[in-house]
């Protein structure tokens, strides 16, 4: 029967309530469209700024630089190596404990029968757990994380891997796990029909079709890794945030776009080297002709081989062990004893609430964080909702409208394959605006949004703006990113047909790719909301009420009780986010026509 | 070789088998035909173990299936090789990988991670010849993903061979090639069984190769086995795919 359903508009109705929702966030957060434009005297700065850009620092800008200083590049060089060492060891550190944290929180392994019921009743409740602490893990953003470890056992290299090992191995786990679940199950139905058992069936089954899917993921994890370390420096660690944030405060501003110019580089080189080793993951390499004599050892010696991956894996492995044994020795400065007499102050002391201190008796704890949460907590939690949300609705609308435009298969000569007219010109424009655009996304991606937040602060002036825009930049690029992934690499039939019907490429977009893959892009976006509201926790930091800035201020007055339990507070936000994006996606993806 | 008495199973309440009888000796050529949703799959699929039934008894080679520990099982599927509709083959593994994975009832998950990543010579020298006997030796080392369907089906076949089993299952093997490769894998497939003395059960879509190429024919309608005999005759086929009422749709 045909079914008469009024026709509801979801998609439509998504779409516009997403305008008055950022609307209301910024109205909230008590924003004002003036000062979204910097005043005269960030003019002034922006202009000086973006001068400088053009004539990156070669030297040392301080006249009153001893001559016994290193070489300027040398302070370049160094502050980049330790940037990426700190990125290599944390990641080389979250891997194996992500592996871990993956496997036991997915379901994929799980025996298709259990005998026992102590088995099944054991499986579902070590899963529980392990997702309970992946999701902790993830919740505290990993500069607070550094922060708590450097209060806690004083500052030391390894301390700082550590901390930013934590949050990466829980979302390394996280992810992993669900790459893990979502694999299709067919050949591990079979090696199981062949008398295969659970962990064989699943680690030939499962795991080497997820291969190419945990390696890349990784990749991305370690370009964050690197971001991650970066803005480190901002609280103190020598990596090249540091000098960024010392630069900027000499007015160095040739010396900062040296530094931003190197930061980009190795963001840019790690990227595209991601980006063809996940290339050559996913194709096959090329046959070579056949030999002569048919033998095995003949047929061995011509067999088609990747490369890539190969010389990837001893270079990752050199990098890895250059990277825990040379600099800085790890365990600097202070003894194991010094150490630990630190943590027991950390605990006994430092965080315990003021009042619990003076009476002993945890109950009085209560009223002191209702008062905290009540007076302070509870608007800065808010507050940090809107600056998070309004970031992305706002990297989400322009994404979805620029992404036609920078789709490698529709914005080009012939889309997908279809011829579309030779007026050159024409053809020309849609080739340089589609490899503009997707520039502008990796660039955008690239930059660290605590970075960008930090430097358009300095422009704009001490509103929440700085914090939404430089999150929404950042953001931006990766929704270009999973877009263009979607509007390129899928299977898009009902678009060819749209163009070989007579529509334009934009026709081929609204009115084919859009509502195919609607679910799939709203999915991302409450995947990166989610992240939003992590990262904006910590934006805070840079001065701009919210969660993060009671924890700058708590920690400022030392009040290392108040400034704990707002960390714990940025924690509940985050979880509270993770949990209402959980159960949006899962919704989502039951309904979406592609999984 | 696989003794079933009075088998029935159901999922839920669709009855998949019911009450089904059946004796296949070593060595023997069976063919299944019947329409979709006959309990084809299902009955190879209990065949190899994968499935239990719900009521009756079934044996293969003497044993009892519903009393085997779990690691008898699993000795005894190794002894069965199956080859399901969709081949069970992992893409992204090269050719040999994937034949070497037909033993993986007959080492532990460390032992085949050892073969896996060192595969000793011998093994390597029988692959190569079962390749040469299904016909591409030459695709070896390429990724299985890389090789044509028709060819895929090859690695298959030499995946359950590489098995060393004493019986052959396989579901529906060519329903996605055309006549001419369909005519060529079923005389590979027989061929094979025979070389070998295995014995081999197939359900299959084409009545005439059935016909051509087998001597037991069952056919399987509802779960219900409504013939077994040599040859299928003309009224036997005309009762198995007769359609019912609610199943004719008028053009």
């Amino acid at each position: 029967m045909i079914s008469l359903k009024p026709y509801k508009g979801t998609r439509r109705s998504f779409l516009l309530l997403l305008i008055p929702l950022l609307l209301f966030c910024i109205y909230s957060a008590q924003l004002k469209w003036s000062d979204f434009f910097p005043q005269e005297y960030g003019m002034g700065l922006l202009k000086k700024f973006f001068a400088a850009a053009l004539e990156p620092a070669l030297d040392y800008q301080d006249p009153n630089m001893p001559e016994s200083a290193p070489p300027f590049s040398h302070k370049i060089g160094e502050a980049l190596w330790n940037t990426l060492q700190y990125a290599v060891c944390a990641i080389s550190l979250s891997l194996p404990i992500g592996l871990l944290l993956g496997f036991l929180s997915s379901k994929s392994w799980w025996p298709p029968r259990s005998n026992s019921v102590v088995t099944r009743l054991t499986l579902a409740i070590t899963l529980r757990i392990v997702r309970m602490v992946t999701t902790a893990g993830r919740s505290v953003h990993e500069i607070l994380w550094a922060l708590i470890f450097i209060t806690a056992l004083g500052t030391s290299p390894i301390a700082v891997i550590v901390a930013l090992s934590i949050p990466y191995s829980c979302s390394l786990g996280k992810v992993f796990s669900e790459m893990l679940d979502e694999q299709p199950r067919n050949a591990k139905a079979y090696l199981h029909s062949l008398g295969g058992g659970s962990f064989a069936s699943w680690l030939y089954g499962i795991f080497t079709i997820s291969l190419t899917d945990l390696v890349s993921y990784t990749l991305y994890r370690f370009e964050c890794a690197i971001r991650s370390a970066a803005i480190l420096g901002f609280v103190g660690i020598s990596t090249i945030g540091l000098h960024i944030e010392t630069a900027f405060e000499d007015n160095y501003y040739n010396e900062l776009w040296t530094l931003l110019y190197a930061l980009l580089a190795l963001i840019l080189v790690v990227e595209r080297s991601s980006h063809y080793i996940r290339k050559a993951m996913t194709n096959y390499p090329p046959v070579k002709s056949l030999p002569g004599d048919l033998s095995p050892s003949a047929l061995r010696r011509v067999q088609p081989r990747r490369r890539l991956p190969k010389i990837t894996a001893i270079f990752v492995i050199g990098l890895t062990s250059i990277s825990w044994t040379t600099g800085e020795p790890l365990f600097s400065k202070l003894s194991w004893e010094q150490r630990a007499s630190n943590l027991e102050r950390f605990l006994s002391e430092e965080i315990t609430p003021y009042p619990v201190q003076k009476s002993g008796d945890w109950l009085d704890a209560l009223p002191w964080a209702k008062q905290l949460f009540l007076e302070q907590g509870v608007e800065a939690s808010l507050q940090t909702l809107y600056i998070g949300t309004a970031a992305m609705i706002l990297a989400f609308l322009v994404g979805l409208i620029t992404l036609p435009w920078s789709s490698k298969s529709l914005n080009e000569e012939k889309p997908y394959g279809i011829y579309a007219g030779n007026n050159r010109a024409l053809n020309l424009i849609h080739k340089l605006t589609s490899l503009f655009l997707r520039a502008l996304f990796i660039l955008c991606r690239s930059m660290p949004e605590f970075l960008l937040a930090f430097l358009l602060l300095q422009m704009l002036g001490p509103t929440a703006w700085p914090l939404i825009l430089g999150l929404a930049i950042h953001n931006y690029g990766i929704i270009g990113r999973l877009g263009g992934e979607l509007t390129d690499h899928s299977d898009l039939n009902h678009s060819k047909v749209q163009l070989a019907q007579g529509g334009n490429r934009l026709q081929g977009y609204l009115f084919s790719i859009l509502p195919a893959y609607f679910n799939r892009m709203v999915l991302y976006f409450f995947y990166r909301w989610e992240t939003c509201i992590r990262d904006a926790t910590v934006l805070g930091l840079l001065g701009i009420s919210s969660l993060g800035f009671l924890i700058d201020e708590a920690r400022a007055r030392d009040n290392y009780d108040e400034w704990f339990f707002f960390i714990l507070l940025s924690a509940c936000i985050v979880m509270v986010g993770d949990f209402a994006s959980e159960i949006v996606r899962n919704r989502l993806r039951n309904y979406s026509p592609q999984s | 070789m696989f003794q079933l008495t009075d088998i029935t199973k159901s999922f839920g309440a669709t009855v998949a088998l019911s009450n089904i009888s059946l004796e296949v000796k070593q060595g023997e050529h069976v063919a299944i035909i019947g329409p979709s949703g006959s309990g084809k799959t299902t009955l190879l699929k209990l065949l190899n173990g994968q499935v239990i039934q719900n009521s009756g008894t079934y044996s293969v080679a003497e044993s009892h299936l519903n009393s085997l520990s779990n690691k008898d099982l699993r000795g005894l599927r190794s002894e069965i090789a199956y080859i399901p509709q969709d081949l069970g083959l992992i893409p992204q593994l090269k050719v040999f990988q994937n034949i070497l994975l037909g033993r993986v009832g007959k080492h532990s998950a460390l032992g085949m991670l050892s073969k896996f990543l060192i595969p000793p010579r011998k093994n390597l020298q029988h692959i190569f010849s079962l390749l040469q006997r299904v016909g591409i030796p030459e695709k070896m080392y390429h990724h299985t993903a890389t090789l044509s369907g028709g060819q895929q089906q090859r690695v298959a076949v030499a995946r359950a061979l590489f098995q060393q089993a004493h019986s052959l299952l396989a579901d529906e093997p060519i329903s996605a090639v055309d006549p001419a490769r369909a005519r060529s894998l079923i005389t590979l497939l027989t061929e094979i069984a025979t070389e070998n003395q295995l014995t081999l059960v197939m359900s299959i879509h084409n009545v005439k190769l059935a016909r051509e190429f087998f001597p037991r024919i069952i056919g399987l309608k509802n779960g219900n086995i409504l013939f077994d005999s040599p040859k299928a005759s003309t009224e036997q086929l005309k009762e198995l795919y007769h359609l019912s009422e609610s199943e004719l749709v008028e053009p």
